[in-house]
């Protein structure tokens, strides 16, 4: 039994969504504090500049023609060249424009929880956690010798999850229609996507594995096809009517519900013991 | 391309009863699935039907396919005469059902469209359509399919698609307000 020491976990509105950072290594003072205040204050301004909520945004501005992209931040022409690239990885299904007007939030999110996470592990925080809006990036280790685990919530029951993974430098990102409705569009027909209703992908790269959820989500049934096609990447997938695939590589803790069916007890709805 | 598809449908008939005559034939049942040797679409299996074709008497479309010399039209059943139906021996071998497996082909970006029909001599049983994906293999042999189980979420942090802080915001402002 280990207890959970972490320094610092805080969770913050932001971007419209939730975002939640925990530091696992010791700091003097309050600097532990400090790197997650300059967390958070990277991810609201990520907000400010690629929100399209906000129509003073750069990415508003840009979308609008009020904005040429030779005249936005470095990040925002290196984001939109990362999502020109996408698209033709995935075969244009991840499309910034698939919805008509400019928006690369289906990349946004998770490049802003990267840098974020990258920038903690220079400043010596190298065992952390940044979620934001379930999307999440690992680094090292919540405490010495254990892995972290992120859970992978049930799309029908809020409270109840698919799998627990777990790891130490994970990338997961989930995207699905349960959560704001049918909300992807499939840019081949213009009309939104809904034949799988959650998709999971793990990588080493957040913002990738974010695309590529987007993108699966898009393509539909055949989404799943090509999702396990793709090197270095896993993924677990549910679909609209309740088919449940997932590699055979994902990183599903051993643990849990499925040795508890192998010792006989009865799967109950009780809580499982996480600890190993 | 649409061309192509017709192209191939014709040719697809073309060559199934190729393969059902060979196989009324004397041939023994069960090595007539490469028959068709001067078929030009692709070297291997019998090409692909699509679905919707009507699987009765199909129409001689040979202009399309290349007929195969002539001779021995592939059309049954069209001859009033029955002269040398097989019908009269009664040791004749009984017609083998046999599956008859096309060839892939490309239908989007992402995958191809692959038919198998299930043939009794000249007759089109079944037409079943595999869809294939394009890259190594197909769902099922990549992803392993499981019960959607429930697990209780004991976890301290979750992935799951975005959502609102609209929710968050309130139930934690009610959290507070019991502090």
């Amino acid at each position: 039994m280990t207890q959970t020491h972490f320094l610092v976990r805080r969770s913050v509105a932001v971007m419209g969504t939730v975002a939640t950072i925990e530091l696992r290594d010791s700091f003097a003072g309050g600097e532990a504090d400090r790197l997650v205040d300059q967390a958070f204050a990277w991810l609201a301004e990520v907000d400010r500049r690629f929100s399209t909520y906000r129509p003073d945004s750069e990415i508003s501005r840009l979308g609008r023609g009020d904005l040429r992209l030779a005249q936005c931040s470095p990040d925002v022409r290196e984001v939109l060249g990362r999502c020109a690239d996408l698209w033709r990885t995935t075969d244009g299904y991840f499309d910034v424009y698939a919805g008509g007007a400019l928006d690369p939030s289906g990349y946004v999110k998770g490049w802003s929880v990267q840098v974020a996470s990258e920038r903690l592990t220079a400043a010596g925080a190298v065992d952390h956690l940044v979620d934001a809006g379930g999307d999440i990036q690992t680094r090292g280790r919540p405490a010495p010798g254990l892995e972290w685990e992120i859970g992978v919530r049930h799309p029908w029951q809020a409270d109840s999850l698919c799998w627990v993974l777990s790891g130490t430098d994970l990338a997961v990102a989930t995207s699905g229609t349960y959560e704001r409705g049918l909300h992807v569009i499939d840019p081949r027909t213009g009309r939104p996507a809904g034949q799988l209703r959650s998709v999971t992908v793990v990588g080493r790269d957040l913002a990738v594995a974010d695309a590529f959820a987007t993108a699966a989500v898009a393509m539909g049934e055949a989404g799943m096809g090509w999702l396990a096609s793709l090197p270095g990447h896993e993924c677990g997938v549910v679909t609209e009517d309740g088919r449940c695939y997932r590699s055979d590589r994902l990183p599903v803790r051993a643990t849990g519900a499925s040795a508890k069916e192998r010792a006989g007890t009865a799967p109950q709805a009780e809580g499982i013991g996480r600890r190993v | 391309m649409r061309r192509a598809i017709l192209w191939l449908v014709g040719a697809a008939f073309g060559t199934a009863l190729l393969v059902g005559v060979k196989a009324q034939g004397a041939v023994p049942a069960g090595i007539a699935a490469e028959a068709p040797v001067d078929s030009p679409v692709v070297a291997g299996d019998a090409p692909a039907a699509t679905a919707g074709t009507t699987t009765t008497k199909p129409e001689p479309s040979a202009s399309k396919a290349p007929a195969p010399a002539g001779k021995a039209s592939p059309t049954p059943r069209r001859t009033t005469k029955p002269a040398t139906t097989p019908k009269k021996t009664t040791a004749a071998p009984a017609p083998a059902r046999r599956t008859i497996t096309g060839t892939a082909v490309p239908a989007s970006d992402f995958g191809s469209m692959q038919v198998s029909i299930v043939v009794t001599g000249t007759h089109i049983d079944s037409i079943s359509t595999l869809q294939v994906s394009n890259r190594p293999k197909t769902v099922a042999a990549t992803l392993t399919q499981q019960a959607l189980a429930a697990q209780s979420a004991n976890v301290g942090n979750v992935s799951g698609a975005t959502y609102s802080s609209d929710a968050w915001k309130q139930s934690l402002q009610s959290a507070i307000g019991r502090i």
